[in-house]
């Protein structure tokens, strides 16, 4: 009885979730980023992936890029992809990077095959709350400012 | 020739006794089937169906190089990650003579001490809050066991599937304000622990459900080779991190928390005060950390021979066996894990108790089908 009066009083622990996103930290492993202006086409991510999900693919547009004459770029299975991100870590030249984007879902499986140019877009995840402690009062996610 | 079934079969029982099948697809069993033959209300045998969730790990790790191995290899106990993670790279350092510096392993204590503390919450909430029906616990340890989730995503880049320790170290330093922020967290989670113990652990209604049932004596516990929480429940003092000291637990100071009574309640004793352990565990390697290089380089390839690696997950010792052939895959990869060898107990457990009383003794195994299937 004491216990459930005294819980009344304690602020609610849940967050509106399509509504309210969490604030990702730096490093957090969703989808991958590619530099196109980095990348050699060494293949290594390829060798790395424990899933075989990422493909060296030529890339026909019209720029050049001098450190990977062949233009042959990683190209992301993501309905295999387990976001271990090895394939990041052991990029020798630094081009592929993490980002907070984790809402993939597709309504066709045709569109989680990602190209590198797609792969080379910024990232779209904001999220605007935190988890703050509270000591006894609990705990409760709170707005923080605005970062990507 | 007919085929003999492999289930019991009503021609061999008694006319008062039934055959119940609990699971695979029961919300509390998980991915196994628990057959019990009940008499009345009093449960006669039982016998668990294992392998449903078989998936062939070890096979796949010998097509995959030593590296790619981690994340699958850790996939069996997702919420126990860091540990069968730790448990394979151990022996692939020893066979690539690889040395982790100093600072490595005190992060990757702090891991595993963290994910102990998640891991034991999950089964607080599920197998010991759910199944004796107290909802209670069961949002509260979710509740908490999400800000350990967050300060793990922050420290290793996910939730719960980190594949944080390749050989030689591991990946990432502790990043700046994470140890402030950690000590803020065990200081609360130490205040709800008092709360947890007056709610739950003292709990009239718990301590009538749980207290002298399941009971597994000393030499019992030791003769079905029973291993972790379950053995230290029998009163036997073994824990691999003091008998065989990996990572930085050689260096740290505490205590191995045993019960002689051996029933359900004693097991969910010893998961408490595990968890009280460590937070101190986590709080002396926040204090004596020692700065350096967290990582050194290893080789992607390892020489002939074979090693063996063990770490005291949350269910009882892992042990991981590779055997290398010179080269970047193994040849071999055997694992040897908790939730299989407390199993074994389950038939002598449960046997002339009330059918209510099974969850109970299921639940304070803490069995994951998974991991025993692997």
């Amino acid at each position: 009885m004491y216990e459930g009066i005294k819980h009344i009083f304690k602020r609610t622990f849940t967050m509106k979730y399509p509504y309210e996103k969490l604030r990702l930290p730096t490093g957090f492993r969703g989808r991958h980023l590619l530099y196109l202006d980095k990348c050699t086409g060494c293949g290594i991510c390829a060798w790395i992936c424990p899933e075989r999900c990422i493909s060296m693919v030529p890339v026909t547009n019209d720029k050049n890029y001098p450190q990977n004459p062949e233009k042959r770029f990683p190209q992301y299975w993501y309905a295999r992809c387990c976001f271990c991100h090895f394939c990041t870590d052991y990029c020798p030249t630094g081009a592929l990077d993490y980002t907070p984007d984790y809402e993939l879902a597709e309504y066709d499986r045709e569109l989680l095959l990602w190209s590198p140019e797609r792969l080379s877009r910024p990232t779209t995840h904001v999220g605007e709350y935190e988890s703050v402690i509270h000591g006894n009062q609990g705990v409760t996610y709170e707005r923080v400012a605005k970062t990507k | 020739m007919t085929t003999e079934p492999s289930t019991p079969i009503v021609d061999k029982a008694k006319e008062s006794t039934m055959d119940v099948s609990v699971g695979p697809q029961h919300p509390g069993s998980g991915h196994v089937r628990l057959l019990m033959r009940v008499d009345g209300d009093y449960i006669v045998s039982i016998d668990p169906d294992i392998g449903y969730v078989h998936r062939g790990c070890e096979k796949i790790a010998e097509y995959r190089n030593y590296v790619s191995n981690i994340p699958h290899l850790e996939r069996p106990c997702i919420i126990d990650a860091i540990h069968l993670n730790w448990a394979y790279v151990l022996p692939v350092e020893t066979l690539q003579g690889v040395n982790v510096p100093p600072r490595g392993r005190y992060i990757s204590t702090i891991a595993a001490e963290m994910n102990r503390i998640m891991s034991h919450l999950y089964w607080l909430a599920i197998n010991a809050g759910v199944f004796s029906g107290h909802t209670t616990i069961f949002m509260w340890a979710f509740g908490d066991r999400d800000l350990f989730i967050e300060l793990m995503e922050w420290l290793t880049g996910a939730r719960l599937t980190y594949s944080f320790l390749p050989p030689g170290g591991p990946r990432r330093d502790i990043p700046s304000g994470f140890e402030e922020k950690l000590t803020k967290l065990l200081n609360y989670f130490e205040k709800r622990l008092i709360e947890y113990d007056r709610v739950f652990f003292k709990n009239p209604l718990v301590v009538a459900r749980a207290k002298g049932i399941g009971v597994l004596k000393k030499g019992d516990a030791i003769r079905l080779g029973t291993t972790g929480p379950v053995l230290r429940g029998s009163g036997v003092e073994y824990d691999v991190r003091k008998v065989e000291p990996y990572g930085a637990y050689a260096d740290l100071d505490f205590q191995i928390p045993t019960f002689k009574e051996g029933d359900a309640y004693a097991r969910f004793l010893v998961r408490f005060e595990e968890m009280k352990q460590s937070i101190s565990i986590i709080r002396q390697a926040i204090g004596k950390m020692p700065k350096g290089p967290i990582a050194r380089k290893a080789p992607l390839v390892a020489p002939e021979g074979e090693a063996i690696g063990r770490v005291e997950s949350s269910r009882g010792e892992i042990a991981v066996m590779v055997i290398g052939d010179n080269s970047d895959k193994p040849y071999r990869v055997k694992i040897m894990n908790g939730s299989f060898r407390n199993l074994i107990a389950l038939p002598y457990l449960i046997r002339n108790v009330h059918v209510a009383d099974m969850p109970i003794i299921y639940g304070s195994l803490d069995y994951w089908p998974v991991e025993a299937d692997r």
